[in-house]
């Protein structure tokens, strides 16, 4: 297939949920802008400083990702997971990723799933027919049928109308085997509702391929305890099997809450490339962060990321209050800020100055 | 969307062989790839392969495939230079590639696998490949000989050349009496 995109870009019509989207995803690899020197930028045409700006653009808006304690978490309990079930026929353990959104489930789903990915394809570099990390997500009102084709999508199998699920369930067992698949990522679990009909065949069938694939399964979704996924005689049988990591928020309340989060701070500071950026400067804004972000690593990600393009543009080339104010956040965020009035202001108000 | 294992055809292949070994490797039917690789032949009930079609599923450029899978050329082969049936290739060869039995339509000038020194010549009904000993290392160099010759020449001139010799063999008396 000719795709028009280049390396690591995603294109409409190959998402994550197909392998070749998913190849696409793990080898992306971000490459740092240089900054030069203020005599150099001085020297550059019009045309090569306009190509300048929109290469640092490009890159605050893809900007690296912090290596936040869930992602660790999510890492380190999977891979031992992934050696734990390596020689076991059936009751494999799993996985949970669950918290409210924006705490970085997906994100670090994802990271778990590159990381595996680059790391057995380094292993075993001749394979090429090796696909180790399966990621699909939970379609909305889904059924039985429809998740097996999400798994069937994400391999390249394609069907005709004829076929029914049991067709359709053996291609893709049949093909992950062949194609040594060890870790199966099933994001949006919270679209599964074990209160209905379908809902309880998915979950049959999430079960039914993870007894028969030799794979570790690593779910996420959106607060899924409290939405009755480890009740009844199926909940029961998952609670047994799967551990559960809970993404939450960013705490701002004790001294090592703060340094954790003054450290992630730190972290993306150190990734920017602003031309009138003072390394350690964001660290002024942190209580300000806080309030406008909720602890939430995607608001945060999107302010910092948002302001520093803003920055780029009106040529002001560091962050300020002003810039991250003009940064819209999604609305969790902000009711999470309206409910936090106190926070920010106060003893921070003498230090953000940014 | 393309198949995770998309193995290449073996030489001379069949498609519905390298179809079925496709299907099998990712646990399919046979009929279910050949309906997504072909459309039917209005007023028949024959379905016509699109290399396109092929090359899409399998990753695998069309020239590439048709290079392997004589059916797929265009302009088609001559096919009065081939045998009608197909048949099953040198087994050493075959192991190579996975999925299952391959099938081969092969020219009439292929007799030896030279590779492996099988005799690959057209098969009765169900007879597999047959070694050739070292005894009979001269049939394998005759085989050699006529690739080299229809390399040089043509089929056709490889062919009248052939005949004469066949001609020339028989017994004088033979030749006489006609």
């Amino acid at each position: 297939m000719v795709s028009p995109a280049g390396p690591g870009e995603m294109t409409a019509e190959e998402p994550l949920t197909t392998k070749e989207g998913w190849r696409r995803f793990a080898d992306r690899q971000t490459a740092m802008p240089e900054l030069p020197a203020a005599d150099a930028l001085d020297r550059m045409t019009a045309r090569e400083r306009a190509e300048h700006d929109e290469d640092r653009q490009a890159y605050h808006a893809d900007l690296p990702l912090a290596n936040t304690p869930v992602i660790q978490r999510v890492i380190a309990t999977t891979r031992l997971l992934i050696q734990l079930n390596r020689h076991q026929v059936s009751a494999r353990r799993g996985v949970i990723v669950s918290g409210p959104s924006g705490t970085g489930k997906t994100t670090a789903l994802t990271q778990l799933g590159r990381t595996h990915e680059r790391r057995t394809r380094k292993r075993y570099p001749e394979d090429d027919y090796r696909l180790p990390v399966i990621y699909v997500t939970v379609p909305p009102a889904a059924t039985a049928r429809m998740l097996a084709m999400e798994f069937a999508r994400f391999l390249g199998l394609q069907f005709t109308g004829r076929v029914n699920i049991t067709d359709i369930v053996d291609a893709v067992c049949v093909t992950a085997a062949r194609t040594r698949v060890e870790l199966v990522c099933v994001d949006e679990l919270h679209n599964l509702n074990l209160a209905t009909h379908a809902g309880a065949e998915v979950s049959d069938q999430l079960k039914y391929f993870a007894e028969r694939l030799p794979a570790t399964f690593i779910y996420a979704g959106i607060d899924v305890e409290s939405a009755g996924l480890f009740t009844g005689t199926r909940g029961r049988q998952i609670a047994g099997r799967f551990t559960v990591i809970p993404a939450t928020p960013f705490a701002y309340g004790s001294t090592a809450q703060r340094e954790q989060w003054r450290a992630l701070i730190a972290t993306m500071d150190s990734a920017l490339r602003l031309h009138h950026h003072q390394p350690g400067s964001l660290a002024a804004l942190e209580e300000y962060l806080y309030r406008r972000s909720g602890g939430m690593i995607g608001s945060l990600s999107q302010l910092i990321r948002g302001a520093a393009i803003l920055a780029i543009a009106d040529g002001s080339e560091q962050i300020t209050r002003d810039l991250l104010e003009a940064v819209p956040v999604d609305y969790a965020a902000e009711r999470g800020a309206t409910a936090r009035p106190a926070a920010g202001r106060g003893r921070s108000g003498q230090r953000e100055t940014g | 969307m393309r198949l995770p294992v998309a193995v290449p055809p073996a030489r001379h292949e069949t498609v519905a062989s390298y179809l079925a070994r496709l299907a099998s490797l990712h646990g399919l039917d046979p009929g279910e790839l050949w309906h997504q690789v072909s459309s039917p032949r209005p007023g028949t009930r024959r379905r016509d392969v699109y290399p396109g079609r092929l090359a899409a599923i399998t990753g695998r450029p069309a020239v590439h495939l048709a290079r392997a899978l004589p059916e797929l050329r265009h302009p088609g082969p001559d096919w009065q230079a081939w045998r009608h049936q197909p048949q099953p290739g040198c087994p050493r060869c075959d192991a190579r590639h996975d999925g299952g039995p391959v099938t081969r339509l092969l020219p009439h000038h292929r007799y030896v696998c030279t590779r492996h020194q099988y005799w690959i010549g057209p098969p009765d009904a169900g007879q597999p490949a047959t070694p050739l000993g070292p005894e009979l290392g001269g049939i394998v160099r005759a085989q050699w000989r006529h690739l080299r010759l229809l390399r040089r020449h043509s089929i056709a001139a490889a062919y009248d050349a052939v005949l004469t010799g066949v001609l020339d063999l028989r017994p004088p008396m033979d030749r006489l009496a006609r």
